[in-house]
């Protein structure tokens, strides 16, 4: 373990330690989640720990929380040491988490969800007093500095809006260390700055934040310090002057990242998908592109952007209202993903579990399930064939499984991902969209799924590539085009290309003319 | 996210194999077995306890008498694993045999007679598809309503009435059996349509685009299979079949009448969960659903030589039923459990 020297506390580290974790260990059964975990949070920080899915991260989390129970290690708060049994214990040692999945209702308003971070208040009849509540609410954003209008339904807030709002309930008057547990949402740096201006208040009261993530761009915008951990150990801590967003990846993978996702140069051959000129009403409007053979084209943008409504629009998913899809040369007509199939588009899905494969059923099941009509004879699956398929793509994919009869969901996040791909490959495929392909899955994982796109792209195939995670999008992509709430942004066509006129363009801070 | 102690066994492939001693085939599973095991127990009771139940006689009366029950519960299994539900069956049922009824006694040729009668089940079942899978909703609803249409039609048609002077030909198959043996003719025709709906649900594509739309209706459609048309068929094949079904009990009986199979459609559920087929579509397998056929009608045939009320019957039925419905669900809430402690 190295730990960089100069714990030296710099300007905004002034304060006293608060917590100080050390040689904690974890294990789930024969999985050891942590085996080396430390980190020490002073009061009035923002500490950024950071580390790929697998780190150990959010077992840390659950481990304050109170949620999860160590093997071993120590926990000192306050200077004296501690066992945080249960939810209850963290909260009163002030301990508040803003958990990974939002717990707001959507349908409730905003004084609504802030209720349910209490008791609610009474009125003398023993029924709820709205009064309270609004006052309650009103007092908790006045707290820090934030202005939401208190009727409003959550559903109508933006990202940024409901982020504040989760800190908002997650605070109580007594706490000491705010842990944001990956907070989902992209942020533009507008948004960002008002998440900072929060932050900073918390800060002069002397409350610690702990920040847990992988987005750098917002690391670098709001820590004071950071660590990384890597498969379950603290790797390294300092101030984040110390650190570069490339270094700091090299700490959380172990490598470069260039050889994580590797590219392979293919040069490209003629255009084969086009659209022009796509418009779904609410979703996405005059979308233009050319993608030609060979070439990987990524779609980059904020969740939201409408970048998986223009997938869902070429795979014949949803409607389009209007524009062109031309493949091969001649414009196309597609209702249904079945038309699309017979175009040669496939669509690996954003969401694995819920549209990607059946989890209670077999590898063989979900692999055969795009081609089932061509294993067949007279109406009968031949089950050599059957069977044939999922063996070779288990093989040539290295789907790691006991077999073709093995359910999903045993496998790993990862070769639950293979299979989707594999399932899609089989289809013979000439374009292949792919929708956040790398989403909950683990470093190698993720390095396995961009080689098989990489050796598809060599073979030819038309590639487009959506992707929240924007290193790996910039990293693969041939080309990158960036959207902002339906609008076509700017396209980059050098590689290497510059992260920060990418993330510029996705959230129109640069020619920002159409925002509102 | 950190870490899911799910997925380890997956990444050692040594694991699973070898814990692969003796196991039972896909299509043969422990549900299975347990319904064999049933069946046997009942079919030794009954030997035992009553002199009339083992007998040539009794097992053909039993599967006559139980043609019109069996055919409905072919199409059930299928919709049931599509994860859907059909309950109007009995009305198609009632009302197809209205239909043949009075196109008969209208003069119409009799094969016409038989082939207008399913045509207006799979009409019927064309009008439970559309409600369903068109206008969207759920069809538990839409066929507690078109249960009681189905059957208001029935009796604005024929009335109290009945219709019993049906071609001779024709009662004379629906009763008799294949020359020299004791095997109904009718069975003949359950049998052909279960073992033709049996293989085509276990191998043919259908039959695993039915699985897949009751596993994931999404997964399907992001996979290219057009949820929509297999609803519809199902929906379509299992009218056709009540209408089959209800003109071949009319004949049975030599009678139409307008509450011809009243309730049946319960009887037919029941069997289908019997079998194992999972409330929530995706699971199940035909030959279980065989099985629990087998077991109902076995039992309720041992039930009725021992003189026990139709009461009684409905009980050790409705019981069967309940139990098949809460062991799966006690298993897998045991099996949660267990993975939580090792957790």
């Amino acid at each position: 373990m190295t730990v960089i020297p100069g714990e030296t506390p710099t300007i905004a580290t002034q304060g006293e330690l608060l917590v100080s974790v050390s040689g904690l260990v974890k294990r789930f059964g024969g999985v050891t989640a942590i085996k080396n975990g430390s980190i020490d949070l002073y009061r009035g920080e923002v500490h950024a720990l950071l580390g790929e899915n697998g780190a150990g991260k959010s077992t840390l989390v659950n481990i304050l929380a109170g949620i999860v129970r160590p093997d071993a290690g120590t926990i000192i708060v306050g200077g004296e040491e501690v066992t945080i049994a249960n939810p209850r214990q963290s909260r009163a040692l002030g301990i508040s988490v803003v958990h990974q999945h939002p717990v707001l209702f959507p349908d409730l308003t905003v004084a609504e969800n802030i209720m349910f971070a209490d008791a609610p208040p009474h009125n003398r009849a023993g029924l709820l007093s709205w009064k309270g509540v609004e006052a309650n609410a009103l007092r908790a954003m006045t707290r820090l500095n934030v202005h939401l209008d208190t009727s409003e339904l959550v559903k109508n807030l933006s990202s940024a809006e409901q982020q504040l709002l989760e800190i908002i309930k997650a605070l109580s008057d007594d706490t000491a260390l705010l842990i944001l547990d990956e907070p989902t949402a992209a942020l533009s740096k507008r948004e960002v700055k008002s998440l900072m201006e929060v932050i900073a208040r918390l800060k002069s009261e002397g409350v610690a934040i702990l920040f847990v993530g992988h987005r750098l761009d917002e690391v670098f915008a709001l820590a004071d310090r950071v660590t990384v951990s890597r498969d379950g150990t603290t790797i390294v801590t300092g101030p984040v002057a110390d650190f570069t967003p490339e270094s700091a990846v090299t700490y959380m993978v172990g490598r470069a990242l260039d050889s994580v996702f590797p590219k392979v140069d293919v040069v490209p051959g003629a255009v084969h998908l086009e659209v022009k000129g796509l418009t779904r009403e609410g979703s996405y409007e005059n979308v233009h592109f050319s993608v030609r053979k060979g070439e990987i084209l990524g779609l980059a943008g904020l969740v939201g952007a409408g970048r998986t409504e223009i997938a869902r629009g070429i795979f014949g998913l949803d409607a389009i209202d209007g524009g062109e899809i031309i493949i091969g040369g001649t414009p196309v007509t597609i209702h249904s993903p079945a038309d699309a199939m017979r175009h040669g588009v496939a669509y690996v899905p954003e969401d694995r579990t819920r549209e990607g494969v059946i989890l209670d059923q077999s590898i063989q099941f979900n692999l055969s399930l795009a081609v089932i009509d061509t294993l067949t004879r007279l109406g009968l699956i031949s089950p050599t064939k059957d069977r044939g398929l999922s063996t070779s793509f288990i093989e040539r994919l290295g789907i790691r499984t006991s077999g073709p009869a093995q359910d999903v969901s045993a496998l790993s996040g990862g070769n639950q991902q293979k299979v989707v791909l594999a399932k899609w490959l089989s289809t013979d495929p000439d374009i292949l969209i792919l929708d956040d392909p790398t989403k909950g899955v683990d470093v190698g994982a993720k390095s396995e799924v961009y080689r098989i796109v990489s050796t598809m792209a060599q073979a030819g195939l038309t590639i487009v590539l959506i992707s929240n995670e924007l290193e790996e999008l910039l990293a693969v992509s041939d080309r990158v085009i960036t959207f902002y709430r339906g609008r076509q942004g700017a396209e980059f066509t050098e590689r290497p290309f510059d992260a920060e006129k990418v993330l510029a363009s996705m959230t129109r801070e640069v020619s920002d003319v159409n925002a509102r | 996210m950190t870490v899911d102690t799910r997925t380890k066994p997956a990444d050692s492939p040594v694991a699973e194999p070898a814990k692969k001693r003796f196991s039972l085939p896909g299509w043969f599973g422990p549900w299975e077995f347990a319904l064999l095991g049933l069946v046997v127990i009942v079919m030794i009771a009954g030997a035992v306890t009553s002199p009339f139940f083992a007998t040539g006689e009794n097992f053909a009366i039993t599967a006559a008498g139980a043609v019109g029950l069996s055919l409905m519960v072919v199409p059930m299994a299928w919709l049931m694993i599509a994860e859907e539900i059909d309950l109007s069956i009995a009305s198609v049922f009632g009302m197809c045999g209205v239909i043949f009824g009075l196109s008969i006694e209208n003069g119409m040729p009799l094969a016409l007679a038989i082939i207008l009668a399913v045509v207006v089940g799979a009409i019927a079942g064309l009008i439970n598809g559309f409600l369903t899978v068109d206008v969207g909703l759920p069809s538990l609803v839409v066929t507690v309503g078109t249960l009681a249409l189905f059957r208001g039609i029935a009796f604005i048609l024929l009335e109290s009435r009945s219709v019993s002077d049906l071609p001779l030909e024709f009662t004379q198959f629906a009763q008799g059996n294949i020359p020299g043996t004791l095997i109904p003719n009718g069975f003949i025709v359950f049998l052909v349509v279960a073992i033709v709906a049996g293989i085509v649900l276990a191998r043919g594509s259908a039959g695993r685009k039915t699985y897949a739309v009751g596993s994931s209706v999404e997964v399907s459609r992001f996979s290219g299979i057009r949820v929509k048309r297999v609803k519809r068929g199902l929906f379509i094949f299992s009218g056709s079949v009540a209408g089959l079904a209800g003109v071949l009990y009319a004949g049975y009986v030599s009678s139409a009448r307008a509450n011809n199979g009243t309730g049946l459609e319960l009887s037919v559920i029941a069997i289908v969960l019997i079998g194992g087929v999972s409330m929530y579509g995706g699971k199940g397998s035909f030959i279980g659903v065989m099985l629990a056929l087998l077991l109902v009608t076995t039992l309720t045939s041992w039930m009725t030589l021992g003189y026990v009320p139709t009461n009684i019957q409905y009980t050790v039925i409705g019981l069967l039923m309940i139990g098949a419905v809460v062991l799966p669900a006690l298993i897998s809430k045991f099996k949660n459990a267990v993975l939580r402690r090792r957790g």
